[in-house]
């Protein structure tokens, strides 16, 4: 209550400062002229009262002054003048305050740019009500399953919809499947992104159309009405935004739709959907929908697993292993970006540690040179701690100058940050971010002013008055040692961002050295993916293939031309599991075999470049109808006949069975990932209705780009092509975030590098300048030049040693937080640490070579006739 | 002017003060005068000091101040003790009377 009172009265003073002086000067007035009344009516002269009064009253000025110190009347105006006074000492050296303030600025704004990410991507909630009650249900499969992580993820909806009738703890239980689609009418043929949904999944996010209506449960039936839901996107891009759209029909994959609802734009969910539809799942056709449910309120993740979990081991195939894992909606939409984010933040959050001791490196050399003014000001009268208030508050607007330049900096910076992410959404300036480049400020500014202000307050009077100007005696150096410490953990910092950086560099250049097995280069790519409607049977597909083949194959400037449903660098995959091998034992019960297995048409081969090992390519005599052929890779040929001759060999049983008739050079699907143990079959015998080209160009493909697509929309303009890149831009996009992680941590490496070799410069110079005396005496008695250097960068050399050392101990724990990010280098790689290591130091000792020629250059002759 | 002085003890001008006020409240100049008088001029407070002194005190909330007329009609500051003041008046009463007992017990048996 006190306080509270306190706080309340010193709030007024500051705000009435001038009236509460005035309200002083007014009643110690009235004393004096009633004291000055009486000592009248006593008989005294009336200058000889006032006199007297005065005189009885004590030093009215000190009296005004303590008065005025207890109502705190002098707090907000002796603020107000450190401000003053602050701004006129930085203005006074702008060299200075624009040092301190860029590297402020720059510190805070990349923190503030980087954090701005964090809070759009992984602090928003998302844009759901109740969102935390959202949950994906996924199943948790031990090996072999591990082998396809895609259905790992999945689980059989039909099992999980059967248990949600049994279960308590989902109030509402929905799940979707992602289903592409061509569709067509219009305009060009358009090939789009659906969700397949079941009719509850719009009311299990909580998020009802923006148009029109959501499904209904007749509708999410196999033969219930063809409806289809807009995203907002889709809605303005190709129907122009016209509300009139609901009851028109659309055509997807050759079936007509009627749209019955819009998106609205807020709408969004793991991916970008073009359209939903129905789920509609049959008894029998395969599905694996993804399952998301909302949890009853207050039922905790880990009660609704348990439950689903002792539900799903009661009901599962006993063959089946694995359990229910319940992820958080938030977690499982975050959990792919939270580590590279964090990574970030935890850079830019170095770079801002070694600029404030830059700038406090900065501040302590100041404060030496103000050590005689403060020495007078002390002297005369001042408090330490009025000094130390003066000088955080000069640190203190040093920082604010530096967070509203960092604010400025990190609104350009986020677009940079946009075109480095260009999948990040967008970074909104909200409150938090604000608060935290404030509190960012506040923190930075108190800690990195405070030392300083609290070392210079310390000045012995006697020592400081009697030095001409000279940083010497016991004050000088223990403030040196405060320096030589922020440049000591400065290097140590550095060191550990530029082993990040080092071993990202590394692994992104592994990834690019990396032999995938083809040759990516001068081949344009693409998927076509028939409608089934339209072309039921394979031999119209067959004939479809056939048509675009010959047509690309006859473009001037086209060297061949093949097609693979399993081209490597797309996200389609083929597997085999339980195919029999001749020679080899079946897997055990419960075990699974997996195979690869791409289906190749055309010249696909010879295409890539893929070598031919052994045996005989596919002809055009593997037509369907004649003896089924297959070509395995060198992997294959390596694990299951790695002492006998695999042609010959026959794969699966009975009037299927293939022969083996050639091997040929393993290619890999990923370039992360090593080849896999594949087959390859041929289209006419196999079959499928995604494929994807591979055309090689005698030129530059994506100048081709252009002819081919009107090649292939010349047999049949509803069938849209997509994804038509050159395999080198799949290439590096498969490769962009490991680009990114080391473009992004390999610049703020660079920054801390250059931050840092300016401490050791500053340092070095301060210490110089320290040291000239010593210097010149060393000189005067027969200390030659090299000596003087030896000297200097000996010393810089040994601060540098100790950095490296300390930031070496620091990366060998921090840097197994990147393991999951690299790739083919260990977190602990010797070469990275020592190189990088090497580097700085090198770096270094270029920072030395400045103020150590300059020592060298001291005149003995000079120093000496100054004492 | 009194020929003599007795130098006030630290803090025992608090307590002067808030003893003063228990009769109703005053403006500063009479409580300088009052403390004089009723120590029959022996207590001579500066009289300038007297003033931090009841800044700090309103501070803490033994006294309140307000704004009124005083007997020559002049604006004139009142202080006025509160239900705290009243407090430590009995407090800081009850340790000078302890204290006095214990410097008399030892100035008697020396």
């Amino acid at each position: 209550m006190n306080l509270r009172r306190t706080i309340r009265s010193r709030l007024r003073s500051l705000a009435q400062s001038r009236a509460v002086r005035r309200e002083i000067d007014e009643e110690l007035r009235l004393h004096l002229e009633l004291r000055t009344a009486e000592n009248l009516a006593a008989g005294m002269s009336p200058e000889e009262a006032a006199r007297a009064a005065r005189k009885r009253f004590g030093n009215l000025q000190s009296v005004r002054e303590e008065c005025r110190e207890k109502r705190g009347a002098n707090l907000g105006e002796a603020t107000l003048q450190d401000i003053r006074f602050g701004l006129r000492m930085l203005i006074k050296r702008p060299g200075f305050t624009t040092a301190i303030v860029l590297t402020f600025g720059l510190g805070i704004g990349l923190n503030t740019a980087v954090f701005s990410a964090v809070n759009a991507v992984l602090l928003q909630p998302l844009p759901y009500p109740a969102p935390e009650q959202l949950v994906q249900v996924l199943k948790n499969a031990q090996p072999p399953w591990e082998i396809n992580p895609e259905m790992t993820a999945m689980l059989g909806v039909r099992e999980t919809l059967a248990w949600a009738e049994e279960n308590r703890v989902f109030s509402q239980i929905g799940a979707y499947e992602w289903q592409g689609a061509n569709l067509t009418g219009g305009n060009e043929a358009e090939r789009v992104d659906c969700a397949k949904v079941s009719s509850s999944f719009l009311s299990v996010l909580g998020v009802p159309p923006m148009l029109g209506r959501g499904f209904l449960p007749e509708e999410d039936r196999p033969g219930g009405p063809a409806v289809a839901i807009l995203s907002h996107g889709i809605w303005q891009r190709r129907f122009g935004s016209d509300t009139n759209v609901l009851g028109r029909t659309i055509t997807l994959d050759a079936k007509p739709y009627t749209v019955v609802g819009v998106l609205a734009p807020t709408f969004h969910f793991t991916a970008q959907y073009d359209l939903l539809i129905p789920l509609a799942l049959s008894q029998g056709k395969f599905a694996m929908p993804r399952v998301i449910g909302r949890l009853k309120s207050g039922v905790s993740l880990v009660q609704a697993r348990v439950a689903l979990d002792t539900i799903y081991q009661r009901a599962r195939d006993p063959k089946e292993k694995g359990q229910v894992v319940l992820v958080g909606m938030h977690e499982h939409v975050v959990a792919g970006s939270r580590l590279s984010l964090l990574i970030y933040l935890g850079a830019v959050s170095f770079i801002l540690l070694i600029a404030c001791a830059n700038v406090a490196n900065l501040l302590l050399a100041r404060a030496a040179q103000r050590r005689k003014e403060i020495a007078v000001r002390l002297a005369i009268g001042a408090g330490r701690l009025r000094i130390v208030r003066q000088l955080v508050t000069e640190s203190a607007l040093l920082a604010g100058l530096g967070a509203a330049l960092g604010l400025l900096l990190a609104f350009w910076g986020k677009d940079l940050l946009h075109i480095f992410i260009p999948d990040l959404p967008t970074l909104p300036m909200d409150a938090r971010v604000l608060a935290f480049t404030l509190l960012l400020a506040l923190f930075t500014g108190l800690l990195f002013g405070l030392a300083p202000a609290w070392e210079s307050s310390r000045i012995s009077l006697n020592e400081a008055l009697n030095e001409d100007g000279r940083v010497t005696g016991t004050t000088g150096r223990r403030q040196h040692r405060l320096v030589r410490l922020l440049v000591l953990a400065q290097v140590g910092l550095a060191l550990v961002l530029l082993v990040g950086a080092g071993l990202l560099a590394q692994t992104f250049l592994r990834l690019r050295g990396v032999d995938p097995g083809f040759r990516p280069d001068h081949i344009l790519s693409m998927t076509i993916v028939l409608s089934e409607p339209k072309y039921p049977e394979a031999r119209s597909r067959a004939a479809y293939f056939q048509h675009v083949i010959e047509r690309l194959r006859a473009l001037s400037g086209v060297a061949a031309v093949g097609a693979n449903a399993m081209l490597p660098l797309t996200q389609f995959r083929m597997t085999y599991s339980g195919l029999e091998i001749e020679g080899q034992t079946a897997p055990a019960p419960g075990e699974y075999r997996f195979l690869r297995c791409g289906i190749v048409n055309g010249d696909y081969f010879r295409a890539m470049g893929i070598p031919l090992k052994k045996g005989r390519s596919f002809t055009d005599d593997d037509q369907a109808g004649e003896p089924e052929v297959a070509l395995v890779n060198e992997s294959f040929a390596r694990r299951y006949f790695p002492h006998a001759d695999p042609i010959g060999k026959r794969l699966g049983s009975g009037k299927d069975a293939m022969t083996i008739v050639g091997v040929v050079g393993d290619e890999r699907l990923a370039v992360e990932s090593p080849a896999e143990v594949q087959i390859y079959r041929c289209y006419l015998q196999a079959g499928a209705g995604v494929m994807s080209l591979a055309v090689r160009t005698h030129g530059d493909p994506a100048k081709l780009a252009g002819a081919v697509r009107s090649a292939v929309l010349s047999v049949d303009r509803d069938q849209p092509l997509y994804s038509l890149m050159t395999l080198d831009q799949r290439l590096a996009d498969s490769l962009r975030p490991q680009r990114l992680n080391m473009l992004l941590v390999g610049t703020l490496g660079a920054l801390a590098l250059g931050l840092s070799v300016v401490g050791i410069y500053g340092v070095l110079s301060f210490s110089v300048a320290r040291r000239t005396h010593e210097i010149g005496v060393r000189m005067a008695l027969g200390a030659e030049r090299g000596d003087i250097l030896r000297l200097v960068i000996g010393e810089g050399l040994k601060l540098t040693l100790a950095g490296v050392c300390i930031g070496v101990f620091a990366a060998l724990g921090l840097t197994r937080l990147l393991a999951s990010l690299l790739w083919g280098v260990s977190a602990f790689d010797p070469a990275t640490f020592a190189g990088v290591s090497a580097l700085l130091i090198a770096v270094a000792l270029i920072a030395c070579w400045l103020p150590a020629c300059r020592a060298a250059k001291v005149d003995p002759m000079t120093v000496l006739r100054y004492e | 002017m009194p020929t003599t002085k007795a130098e006030l003890l630290q803090g025992t001008l608090d307590l002067l003060i808030l003893k003063t006020l228990a009769a109703g409240p005053l403006h500063g100049y009479d409580v300088a005068r009052r403390i004089q008088q009723r120590s029959d001029d022996v207590l001579v407070v500066e009289e300038g000091s007297l003033y931090p002194c009841l800044y700090r005190m309103e501070e803490k909330g033994w006294i309140a101040a307000a704004w009124g007329k005083s007997e020559n009609n002049r604006r004139a500051k009142f202080y006025s003790l509160t239900r705290a003041g009243r407090k430590q008046l009995e407090e800081e009463t009850a340790i000078w009377e302890r204290v006095c007992r214990a410097i008399t017990l030892v100035l008697e048996t020396a």
